[in-house]
């Protein structure tokens, strides 16, 4: 079957940037702060923007005086999920000019393409559903997160643990619009206090949704504990003075090196770092896609769905996939076949979750594309030639040497005669695994994990997530959440100290 | 074969004898005779090498290029520096030199089927082998990505090219060459003799067209520098900023590595410990030195410190160029190093391994080509060429017309500016760049463009980070 694939001009018209430099205003515990402006951007590929001075701005960042979250404890978990779900539906893109105007500018700054972008906008309301909330509150554990919950211990404590807030600062990630949101939401129903620090690829979405919050309940203490700023990472003029533990508790750091290496020097007691690393994730085909062409079909949906959805930007897209085609002769004209099927597959998935890639395929790609397609002996390029994104064939058992840099919907087959040979390659920068078919996954899964694999899915479904559920090896909410403990003993129940009992207590004879 | 074609494959093939050894002669050619002589050298090597290299013919095949009436013709047939890598690594790994071998060979004009790599214990065993065996001189990269880059210079290519260093670096634009083009003057070389790093083979042949006898050739290391020690090092510090581990290697490796790391800490007291000798024996003597800034800088400081100044007599030779990667120099690198030696002032110059083409920098501050080797400036994204007129920026691509035995095309990862039209008042007739050049990986996205996508770019700022500490 011919493909016809559509000529990618990368979107050019979003290249230069919008007419006029945008604002991203910092909206700070219920206001919002649009003056003081200082220009930012503007270099290798990043629009430019006005964002008030951060140097003004950074005193009134934090909320210093920890006393100040009581408030967000006047207000009950279904109230917070009442103003979660309400935000929800004000954020309704056809109805809120702040969500339309950061959606038509992210155009400009996000690595993805307006089809994709406009969608994402359409479907954040879907995280701020009642039952997505709920699930999302159940991870935690609802009774931790409402009052004190009794545990009795052997030896004779009763304990009584709750999980409050802290004061945490966000540096999240620009790939999808998404990401703010439930940053958002993942702060109000811990009762935390957040202080997002908006990435260069999207300094405006936080900001839209905050600015939203104001409308709606400047008041409110969930609106009162969000703060979103932009500055340039590494300022530290700004982070020497942001990043203490007396403003401080906890900082969520999206990324790699880019945003953790600005990081770790501040990093002390009192100051913790959950880092959500950069992963690349892989997937698995095993030998039953090549039982007959309906099965081969099937594995090449789903190959393409989870390296061409949403562009191959998100960490959970594969860039390399292992196939238990066979390694020999005939084992690479099966994996071959495979991938043209890819190919295909790939450049009629819906315009909604996957288009030719802003800006074409990225140049030292395209130069390692080039010199991959003339040493035919251990490699064949299917695709490429016009910036639509490629399917690399390797003819030997092993990932092409550039394997990292592979994005701009560029994927590499690598055969394999058994599933478990490619155990080797999995480590902890491994996030996403998607598996074919589905009984492979129970002789895998273990394996995988102990190798480093985090997220094991279906394969075809790499893209499509559940904030509820553990994230690279993290359980984030509850990684959040300050968890305290209050011990009651008592001399009849357990041996005091001072009468001799041990570090762990044990009850008197 | 006619009177023409003869004296146009003399110019490209042996330029350096061709313009008699004069800097002069060869800089100051008339421009429209130099784009005659590049069009016409353009076409000739097309013709010869289009099929007689195996990935260049796969190429121009593909885009279905069959001859070339101007020089942006060529263009896409100009190498990435992908082509000298595109090998898979395990082969390197497991020292699959039959196969390595096999695949250089499609990079040249040259039957490599001779060479015999059983029993090929690694790199540096490759290496003399090729020497040995084949009419290559093979050199590499530095390996820090994890892998090498090959290139596969004819030995007779490399000789011709080596050559017009001599005239480049000695002679004075504007004057009559000397009666002797060898200056025969004493070479102090900061670093190893040997070894498979392009700079490092270049050693052999400054022994013989610039020092003119081994012992005025002095290496603050006189041995060679193991390939292996280095491939591995690599290897091992690109796999930690990729969070892999490194499973097979040998153990007698492993401790031969740790020996080297030890040696490699050493290095810079061994080339300060160098630098006092000569500053002893030859003392008031004429010397001759390049390095990159970093290396001459801190002999300098520390020369300074121990009260070695005006060292060595006033018309020495002092040569520089390139950037140390990721690193700037202090305002005052040159005086030091001036004060140092005791010259008036620091030839810089620009060039890479891929290409054969020195380019000094003029008196009026501008880096000039030599008339074998076209220039290009292309768009960094689109790949297209951009106008051959007035001042152009963009990537750098060259075609070096002296190689007869591989292809001369090659796009670098520069960012230049060119003039095209306007003479340079330093009188040198050819197109020239501006000194501030940069590499276009070193213009990396935003700072804090945060994706948690893994991709190159997080490993390369986490090789920067992990070398910084």
């Amino acid at each position: 079957m011919a493909t016809t694939f559509i000529a990618n001009d990368g979107y050019g018209m979003y290249k230069a940037g919008p007419a006029g430099t945008p604002i991203a205003p910092s909206v700070i515990r219920g206001k919002v702060i649009a003056d003081s402006l200082v220009e930012f951007g503007g270099r290798n590929g990043a629009i430019k923007f006005l964002a008030p001075d951060p140097h003004k701005i950074v005193e009134m960042l934090s909320v210093k005086d920890p006393t100040k979250m009581a408030d967000l404890y006047s207000i009950s978990l279904d109230e917070i999920v009442e103003y979660l779900v309400a935000l929800g539906d004000a954020l309704a893109l056809k109805k809120n000019a702040r969500m339309q105007e950061a959606c038509e500018l992210s155009y400009y700054t996000a690595p993805t393409t307006p089809p994709l972008l406009k969608r994402q906008f359409e479907e954040i309301d879907q995280v701020f559903s009642r039952i997505s909330l709920e699930e999302t509150i159940d991870s935690v554990g609802r009774a931790y997160l409402e009052g004190w919950v009794e545990r009795r211990m052997q030896g004779g404590k009763v304990a009584h643990i709750r999980a409050f807030g802290a004061r945490a600062l966000h540096i999240i990630a620009g790939n999808g619009p998404a990401l703010a949101a439930v940053t958002i939401i993942r702060n109000a129903i811990t009762r935390s206090d957040a202080i997002i620090k908006a990435p260069s690829n999207d300094p405006f979405t936080a900001g839209a949704i905050a600015r939203t919050m104001v409308d709606m309940a400047p008041d409110h203490p969930i609106t009162k504990h969000l703060a979103v700023a932009y500055w340039k990472g590494g300022d530290q003029e700004v982070e020497q003075q942001l990043y203490q533990p007396q403003n401080v508790e906890k900082i969520v750091a999206w990324g790699g090196f880019a945003s953790v290496k600005h990081v770790t020097r501040y990093i002390q007691p009192g100051l913790e770092l959950i880092s959500l690393d950069p992963k690349r994730s892989i997937s698995i085909v095993g030998p039953e896609a090549f039982e007959n062409d309906a099965s081969l079909d099937e594995a090449a949906q789903r190959v393409a769905s989870d390296v061409g959805c949403h562009n191959q930007e998100g960490c959970v897209n594969a860039r390399v996939l292992y196939v238990c085609s066979g390694t020999d002769d005939n084992g690479i004209a099966r994996l071959e076949k495979l991938g043209e099927r890819v190919y295909e597959k790939m450049m009629q998935l819906p315009a909604l979750v996957s288009t030719p890639p802003k800006g074409g395929i990225n140049p030292e790609l395209k130069s390692h594309l080039t010199a991959t397609s003339v040493n035919d002996e251990w490699f064949r390029v299917i695709g490429g030639d016009h910036d639509e994104g490629a399917v690399i064939i390797s003819k030997l058992s092993e990932p092409v040497d550039f394997a990292p840099s592979l994005t701009n919907r560029v994927a590499n087959l690598v055969p394999l005669d058994e599933p478990e040979d490619m155990l080797p390659r999995v480590d902890a920068y491994c996030q996403t695994v998607g598996v074919y078919p589905e009984s492979l996954v129970m002789k895998l899964r273990d394996k995988l994990s102990v190798h480093g694999a985090q997220r094991i899915v279906s394969l075809g479904y790499a893209v499509s997530a559940n904030v509820a559920l553990p994230q690279d090896a993290l359980e984030v909410l509850r990684r959040m959440c300050k968890w305290i403990v209050n011990e009651y003993s008592k001399p009849d129940t357990v041996l005091p100290p001072w009468l001799g009992g041990g570090l762990f207590s044990s009850r008197p004879e | 074969m006619d009177k023409l074609s003869i004296g146009l494959r003399d110019s490209i093939t042996d330029p350096t004898q061709y313009f008699g050894w004069s800097v002069t002669k060869m800089l100051s050619i008339p421009r429209a005779e130099i784009d005659k002589m590049q069009l016409d050298g353009l076409r000739l090597r097309f013709n010869e090498l289009r099929d007689s290299i195996d990935v260049l013919k796969k190429l121009a095949d593909k885009q279905n290029i069959k001859e070339i009436t101007s020089v942006d013709d060529v263009i896409p047939l100009l190498f990435p520096h992908t082509m000298y890598k595109a090998y898979p690594p395990s082969l390197l790994q497991n020292n699959r030199f039959d196969q390595i071998t096999k695949w250089l060979s499609k990079l040249t004009t040259h039957d490599l089927s001779g060479v015999d790599t059983e029993g090929c214990a690694g790199i540096d065993d490759w290496l003399d082998r090729m020497d040995a065996q084949s009419p290559l001189v093979v050199s590499h990269t530095s390996g820090t990505t994890g892998t090498f880059s090959f290139l596969p210079w004819g030995k007779d290519d490399f000789d011709r090219r080596i050559k017009h260093y001599t005239v480049m670096f000695f002679q004075k634009f504007g004057e009559p060459r000397p009666d002797d083009p060898i200056p025969n003057i004493h070479s102090l070389n900061l670093n190893y003799f040997t070894g498979g790093q392009m700079l490092l083979r270049q050693n052999p042949l400054f022994v013989r067209y610039i020092a003119g006898s081994p012992e005025r050739f002095h290496s603050a290391v006189p041995g060679r520098f193991s390939s292996d020690m280095l491939y591995l090092a690599g290897r091992l510090r690109a796999a930690r900023a990729k969070g892999e581990v490194v499973r097979d290697i040998n153990p007698s490796l492993l401790e031969r590595m740790r020996n080297h790391e030890l040696q490699q800490k050493h290095l810079p007291e061994q080339i300060q410990e160098f630098l006092l000798e000569k500053s002893k024996t030859l003392r008031g003597e004429r010397i001759w030195v390049l390095a990159t800034w970093n290396v001459l800088h801190s002999a300098a400081v520390q020369a300074l410190a121990a009260g070695q100044r005006q060292v060595f007599a006033s018309d020495s030779v002092v040569l520089s160029g390139g950037g140390a990667k990721g690193m700037t120099p202090p305002a005052d690198w040159q005086e030091k190093v001036l004060e140092f030696i005791g010259v008036r002032e620091i030839g810089m110059s620009y060039g890479m391994s891929e290409v054969a083409g020195c380019y000094r920098a003029c008196e009026k501050g501008y880096y000039h080509q030599v008339p074998w080797v076209i220039p290009f400036v292309l768009d960094p994204d689109t790949g297209n060429p951009l106008p051959r007129t007035g001042v152009q920026t963009g990537r750098a691509a060259f075609f070096d017309l002296l190689p007869t035995a591989h292809w001369g095309g090659f796009i670098s990862g520069d960012e230049v500016t060119i003039h095209w039209d306007e003479p340079c008042a330093c009188g040198r007739t050819t197109t020239y760049y501006d000194m501030n050049i940069e590499r276009y990986s070193e213009k990396r996205g935003g700072d804090d463009k945060i994706t948690c996508a893994a991709t190159a770019d997080a490993h390369e700022e986490a090789l920067d980070f992990l070398s910084s500490i």
